[in-house]
């Protein structure tokens, strides 16, 4: 691998990641605050797009980029008031039922009111310009936002959380609730608060991710199982995890592409060209398979071996 | 018992045949998915559908009779693509239409070809609109079905005759999704490109996983390593749109040759890509030739439907061959209307002539290759962004015959 390759991989494969974390970390926060596994996080991740689209065609970007978020966060304050709730005395499956529905209402009153087809979410004119260049390779300095804004929120968040009253409060409010309630402190109100915050967080993945991706109906989906891997890798409710899984699934995504060698590479070195006959078909199958053709599953994969050998995940405190 | 059973079947009996004969439109079936991420495509395939059909009603429709699109939700599944057949004939359909995905046009093909021996006095026609897999009208050919687009094979074949005059192209990359219909085009390409110009060098040949990947900045940065002039790709939908913005984000400069840059979407995310000039489509046909026919048509249909006509010739095509022949014949009868539409000759929306072979069932007619690219204003555009398709070759007919595997059974 030259130093090349090796360069635009790392720069890359950060950006991928930092995007992964925008929208995972409004999902771990939920997560780890409340103990409610979101599946409709993604879907909150696209109507954030929806409404960034809108808003910046009327006010502009950055106006968007606040508004937007206010709006789905608000959005899911009221589903934690009026759904949620109701549905947590049911216990987690209930819970969990209830997000999965959630995010087939959002999908389906989406195409209903702009359509299947995508919409033309633009980068701001502001934000339209090549930052740097390495080896002849432009950098966009939309990306570049996006990563800040990525670590902005990180530090954001973790110094919430672990530096203020606020963030005691929360993480109170869940291990010991009627401790908290007694101490004169709203806990639904907390609970509520938490979750708005998190789908907000969603929410301003939407409206910066919308332009990169393809701001239609079907991003959600595209989107919702690599979130899972990250929160499950990094550890369910830890925000630092989620922080190096996303890192993490951004490298070896974009490493992967980059690699061409196959089984076949590998046995070549040991004079081996063909597959034995007898291991049959199969083998013979995967034999010209290379790296790159199967990158993108790999973290699926470390999501089956991580649940067998570390359940917790990487920095996660619960099994 | 068995006599009230009796009667009571004859009674149905006499009710099927009398709603029958009552029957005054012609039922022409639309089976595609409806819902689901496909249903795009769908969407609009059935507004240019409706848009041909009504023209042919306004003109007294067939013979007389008046065609009624009925639509079936397959949700993209071979299987309930069948059961949405069986409903369609319930239903009294006489044409069965999928569009969407080759392999729900097998299932359909397969289906009918069983449904039509078991009940000879009650057969039915299927009408393929868009899929693009060669064998639907090579090895798997049926007698009772029809093919309105141009295959995948003709289409590379038509790339190959295009890239013999662009000399200054020597080193290509291929880019495709895994899967059946990516994997057929990587071999066509590398065979019938690989042909006609023994000098090209393949400086990269990637398979990439089919719709799973949300960022294909890595795959750029490869293909700007390999020092590649033209990508071929035969992806679509998502992972076309998000490699071209890709591309356009780094500065790519290499000319990008594509299948599908007229289906939904790829124009927003072309023109948003920035990537003016470089986006080639090899396809039946666009907006950007060069025919005043063509041009009225475009303009009457946006007017109408709000989108390009241009995208889904097959569904135009299908029902000008269907009308043509149903005069042709003087009946809406299978068997003559299967007799009359075998080789049918019609003129396709680009203007270009057209007829159905009568080996296989295939169109043969011409096919475009085109760029995309920043039109001056008043020029028909896509999508509304401004930016539209400029016709670099016509490549006739009989350069894009290929030799058909076609053994066809007729009854």
């Amino acid at each position: 691998m030259s130093a090349e390759v090796i360069t635009f991989s790392l720069l890359n494969g950060t950006l991928y990641g930092m995007l992964l974390f925008l929208l995972a970390s409004g999902l771990t926060l939920i997560f780890s605050m409340m103990g409610v596994l979101n599946f409709a996080h993604a879907s909150f991740f696209m109507l954030g797009a929806y409404f960034g689209y809108e808003i910046s065609k009327i006010v502009g970007f950055f106006p968007a980029l606040i508004l937007a978020p206010v709006l789905v966060g608000l959005f899911g304050a009221l589903i934690e008031r009026y759904g949620l709730r109701r549905v947590h005395k049911f216990g987690h499956l209930g819970e969990l039922l209830f997000t999965i529905g959630v995010a087939f209402v959002i999908e389906e009153a989406i195409q209903m009111i702009w359509g299947r087809s995508p919409m033309d979410y633009q980068v701001p004119e502001a934000l339209n310009f090549t930052a740097f260049e390495i080896f002849g390779t432009g950098y966009p300095a939309f990306r570049l936002f996006m990563l800040i804004m990525s670590v902005a929120i990180f530090a954001g968040l973790a110094l919430l959380l672990t530096r203020t009253r606020v963030g005691l409060i929360v993480k109170a409010s869940l291990t010991h609730p009627e401790m908290v309630s007694m101490l004169g402190h709203d806990v639904p109100l907390v609970f509520m608060s938490v979750f708005g915050v998190g789908s907000a967080l969603a929410g301003v993945a939407g409206v910066i991710g919308g332009p990169i991706l393809i701001t239609q109906p079907s991003m959600a989906a595209a989107l919702g199982p690599i979130l899972f891997v990250i929160v499950v890798v990094g550890g369910l409710g830890s925000l630092t995890g989620a922080f190096i899984a996303s890192l993490l699934v951004g490298f070896i995504q974009t490493f992967a592409v980059a690699i061409d060698l196959s089984v076949a590479d590998v046995f070549g070195l040991i004079g081996i060209t063909q597959p034995p006959a007898a291991l049959g078909a199969l083998v013979s199958d995967i034999w010209n398979v290379s790296v790159s053709q199967v990158g993108p599953v790999i973290p699926y994969l470390l999501l089956v071996v991580m649940l067998i050998f570390r359940p917790m995940g990487l920095i996660g405190k619960r099994a | 018992m068995t006599m009230t059973k009796t009667i009571f079947a004859s009674v149905i009996a006499l009710a099927s045949a009398s709603a029958a004969f009552a029957d005054e439109t012609f039922k022409f079936a639309m089976i595609d998915p409806f819902s689901g991420p496909a249903a795009v495509v769908t969407e609009r395939i059935e507004k240019v559908l409706r848009y041909s059909v009504d023209q042919v009603n306004a003109n007294g429709g067939l013979n007389g009779q008046q065609i009624e699109i009925l639509t079936f939700d397959n949700k993209m599944s071979p299987q309930e693509t069948a059961i949405q057949a069986q409903k369609a004939i319930d239903q009294g359909a006489r044409i069965l239409q999928t569009s969407v995905s080759s392999s729900n046009t097998f299932a359909l093909v397969d289906f009918v070809n069983k449904y039509n021996r078991r009940n000879p006095d009650h057969q039915v026609i299927v009408f393929d609109g868009a899929s693009h897999d060669p064998a639907i009208t090579g090895e798997k050919c049926s007698y009772y079905s029809f093919s309105w687009v141009l295959d995948a094979d003709a289409k590379t074949a038509g790339l190959a005759t295009y890239l013999k005059d662009r000399t200054d192209i020597t080193k290509v990359y291929l880019l495709n999704a895994e899967g059946s219909s990516g994997q057929t085009t990587r071999q066509s390409v590398i065979d019938k490109v690989g042909a006609s110009r023994p000098d090209i060098e393949w400086v990269g040949d990637d398979t990439h996983p089919l719709q799973k990947i949300t960022d294909f900045t890595p795959y750029i940065a490869k293909i700007k390593a390999s020092g590649a002039q033209a990508v071929i790709t035969s992806d679509w939908g998502a992972d076309l749109a998000l490699v071209l913005k890709a591309a356009g984000e780094a500065g790519l400069e290499a000319e990008w040759y594509t299948y599908f840059s007229t289906g939904p979407g790829a124009p927003t995310a072309m023109a948003q890509s920035g990537l003016n000039g470089l986006v080639y489509s090899v396809f039946d046909g666009d907006a950007g030739i060069q025919n005043e026919g063509l041009h009225a048509h475009e303009a009457a249909f946006r007017a109408k439907m709000g989108i390009s006509a241009s995208a889904f010739p097959g569904d135009s095509s299908a029902i000008r061959a269907l009308s043509l022949a149903a005069a042709k014949a003087g009946s809406n009868d299978v068997d003559p209307l299967i007799a009359s539409l075998e080789g049918i000759e019609f003129e396709t929306i680009y203007g270009a002539p057209a007829h159905s072979s009568p080996q296989n069932h295939q169109i043969v007619t011409q096919m475009a290759v085109s760029r995309f690219i920043d039109v001056p204003e008043g020029t028909l555009d896509e999508e509304g962004t401004g930016w539209g398709w400029e016709n670099v070759a016509i490549i006739p007919a009989e350069a894009i015959a290929l030799p058909n595997e076609c053994e066809m059974k007729r009854p």
